[in-house]
C-alpha cells in the first residue's frame, strides 16, 4: 500500500496528527504547487558538453551516455517509458557538479509521472530502497509496490501536498528531517537517506536546460565555462548566439563564482520560493 | 543520526574531477565500521549524508562522479574535536596542479598551513602533477587565495616586461581558478581583461564579471582597466618579496658584475 493510500482514513491512527494535519495541508498545498523540480547533472557527461551541444536538453533515458543500464532496467521492470529524471526541490552533489531547477510550469509541455520515492533505488539489484513486502520481498512485488505508487504527473503536486502534511512534522523537515514511520511497508521506518522519501518526477521527453528558473555549478565549471567563452570568437551583432551564450543569457548562476556546495545553495534557493 | 566520527572514518577522495589547475571540492569519506561511502556535505547533520556500498562507490568513480585518492587521507586536526573524536567543522578538499604553482612562483605544495598538516597525495586517473590534500573549509580558501594573490604579484612583475598576452592570460586564467576573495577576484577579473584579446572583454564582463559584481557598470570596469593598466606600465622595478619571481630573477641579472667579454673571446 503507498504511502499516500487512503490517507484520509488512517489519519485517526495515533501514529498521524490529524488536527495538525488539516491545520497545515492548505499550507502544504500552496509549498507543492511552487516547489521547483531539480535535476543535477554533469558527470557522466560533462556539463559543457551538453550545453554546447544540440538539443541542449536533460535527455531520458533513452541516451546511453547520459543515464546508466540501472536507470532503464528499472524503467522495463515497471514499464516506464525512457525519462527524464527530476527530485522534488532536492539536490545531491552524487549527480553531477550543476544543479538545475524548473518551475512547476515547465511540466505542462511534458508528459510524465511521478512517485513518492526514488524508483531505482527501490528496483536496484541492491534493494538501496528497503521496504518490508508481502509475501517477500521479492523483485515481483518490489515491481507491484513501485506501480502503485504511481502518480500521473498532473496530480503529483496534490499527493506530495498530502503526504507533506501527513508524514512530516513540519515542512522543513522534508529537507533536514524525517517522515514518520507509519507507512504500512515501512518505507518511512527502515530507511534513512532521503532519496526514499524525496518525490521523483518523470518527464518522458528531454527538457530543455535554457527553461531552467535556477541553477548553480561548482567553482570548475564555473571556471571552465569561463575559459571555453574566452575561446570563442565573439558573435557579431545580428548573428544568433552561440549555445553557450544561449545558456548564459538565462538566468544567471546563483552564485557566480562557483560553490563546492551548489545543492545546499540550490535547496536555499528553492526553499526560499515557498517562503521557507 | 549518531555524529560522525573520525576514528571510523577516512578521506578516500574527491567530488568531481579535477577539471581545471586549482580548486577545491567535498572530500568523499568512506566509514571504517561498514565499508560504506558518503559525499561530506555537512558535519553538522549526519542525517542528510547518503552512503553508498563498494559496488556504488567504485561505478561512481568510473563514471567520473568521484574521484579516489591513492591513498586515503586522516581529518585534519583541526575538524575534529579532541574531546570525542567528532567531527566539528567541515573539511574540504584542495588540489593543485604543479604547473600553477610553478607559474605562482611557488616550489612546491605547503606541508602545512595555519598550523594545519597537509599531506598532498596524487589521485587515481589523474597525472601525478595533480594532488589533493583536505583541510578545514575556511584554511582551505585561504590557501587558494594566497595562490591567487601570488598569481597576482607574477602578473604585475611580467606586465611591464611587454610578456607576450598567451603568458600573461595564462596567469590570469590560474588566478580566477584560485582566488576566492571577492577583492581578489576583482584584481583577477581586471588583470585578465588587460591579457584578453579586446574583442572578448566584453563578453566576458557581460557573462561573469557583471554577474558577481552587479554594481559595477561596464565604462566604470573599462575605467578600472585602463587605470591598472597605465599604473602597471610605469612600475619601477622594485624588490620582490619573492626570491623566485621573474622580476627578482631579473634583477638579479641586471645587478651582476658585467662579464668580461673579451676573456669570454679569449675562452
Amino acid at each position: 500500500m503507498p504511502v499516500f493510500t487512503n490517507l484520509d482514513n488512517r489519519l485517526s491512527d495515533a501514529a498521524f496528527d490529524a488536527a495538525d494535519y488539516h491545520r497545515r495541508l492548505p499550507g502544504c498545498q500552496s509549498l507543492a504547487q511552487h516547489i521547483a523540480l531539480v535535476h543535477v547533472s554533469g558527470r557522466e557527461r560533462s556539463f559543457d558538453t551538453t550545453v554546447a551541444n544540440p538539443p541542449h536538453e536533460i535527455p531520458t533515458s533513452s541516451d546511453h551516455g547520459y543515464y546508466t543500464d540501472l536507470t532503464r532496467r528499472a524503467e522495463n521492470l515497471m514499464g516506464i517509458p525512457p525519462s527524464a529524471y527530476f527530485y522534488a526541490g532536492r539536490a545531491h552533489p552524487d549527480f553531477g557538479c550543476v544543479a538545475l531547477a524548473f518551475s512547476a510550469a515547465c511540466e505542462g509541455a511534458h508528459d510524465g509521472s511521478a512517485s513518492p520515492f526514488d524508483t531505482g533505488g527501490l528496483v536496484h539489484p541492491r534493494r538501496l530502497v528497503r521496504v518490508r513486502l508481502n509475501p517477500t520481498d521479492g523483485e515481483v512485488e518490489r515491481v507491484e509496490y513501485a506501480l502503485n505508487s504511481q502518480i500521473p504527473l498532473n496530480r503529483w503536486r496534490d499527493f506530495f501536498a498530502r503526504v507533506l502534511a501527513a508524514y512530516f512534522p513540519a515542512d522543513i523537515d522534508y529537507w533536514y528531517g524525517k517522515p514518520r514511520p507509519c507507512d504500512p511497508e515501512g518505507l518511512y521506518e527502515l530507511n534513512t537517506d532521503w532519496q526514499s522519501w524525496t518525490f521523483e518526477i518523470r518527464f518522458y521527453e528531454g527538457q530543455s536546460i535554457h527553461e531552467r528558473a535556477a541553477w548553480c555549478a561548482d567553482e570548475p565549471t564555473m571556471e571552465l565555462l569561463r575559459r571555453l567563452l574566452d575561446a570563442q570568437e565573439p558573435t557579431p551583432p545580428g548573428d544568433p548566439p552561440t549555445p553557450l551564450e544561449r545558456f548564459l543569457q538565462g538566468p544567471s548562476a546563483l552564485e557566480p563564482a562557483g560553490t563546492p556546495r551548489f545543492c545546499e545553495r540550490m535547496e536555499h534557493w528553492i526553499r526560499e520560493q515557498v517562503n521557507l | 543520526m549518531s555524529a560522525l566520527i573520525s576514528s571510523d572514518l577516512e578521506i578516500v577522495g574527491l567530488n568531481g574531477v579535477p577539471s581545471v589547475e586549482c580548486g577545491r571540492s567535498l572530500p568523499v569519506v568512506r566509514r571504517k565500521s561498514d565499508g560504506m561511502y558518503s559525499v561530506l556535505e555537512t558535519v553538522a547533520d549526519p542525517a542528510a549524508l547518503s552512503w553508498h556500498d563498494e559496488e556504488d562507490a567504485a561505478a561512481f568513480a568510473e563514471s567520473k562522479r568521484w574521484t579516489k585518492l591513492r591513498e586515503p587521507l586522516p581529518f585534519p586536526a583541526s575538524c575534529v574535536s579532541g574531546e570525542d573524536g567528532r567531527l566539528i567543522r567541515q573539511p574540504m578538499m584542495i588540489h593543485v596542479a604543479t604547473v600553477l604553482l610553478a607559474a605562482a612562483g611557488l616550489s612546491a605544495r605547503p606541508d602545512s598551513y595555519r598550523e594545519e598538516s597537509l599531506l598532498w597525495n596524487p589521485l587515481e586517473t589523474q597525472h601525478d602533477e595533480i594532488r589533493a590534500a583536505c583541510g578545514s573549509a575556511e584554511s582551505v580558501e585561504a590557501l587558494l587565495d594566497e595562490w591567487g594573490a601570488c598569481l597576482k604579484e607574477r602578473f604585475d612583475e611580467a606586465y611591464p616586461l611587454k610578456t607576450e598576452r598567451a603568458s600573461l592570460k595564462r596567469i590570469t586564467d590560474y588566478m580566477l581558478c584560485a582566488a576566492r576573495s571577492r577583492a581578489l577576484r576583482w584584481q583577477a577579473y581586471l588583470r585578465h581583461a588587460l591579457a584578453q584579446q579586446p574583442e572578448g572583454v566584453e563578453q566576458t564582463f557581460k557573462f561573469f564579471t557583471k554577474n558577481e559584481f552587479p554594481e559595477v557598470p561596464w565604462n566604470e570596469f573599462l575605467g578600472a582597466i585602463k587605470a591598472l593598466g597605465e599604473v602597471l606600465a610605469r612600475m619601477p622595478a622594485a624588490p620582490s618579496s619573492s626570491a623566485t619571481t621573474a622580476r627578482a630573477k631579473l634583477r638579479g641579472i641586471t645587478t651582476l658584475p658585467p662579464i668580461p667579454v673579451q676573456r669570454l673571446e679569449a675562452a
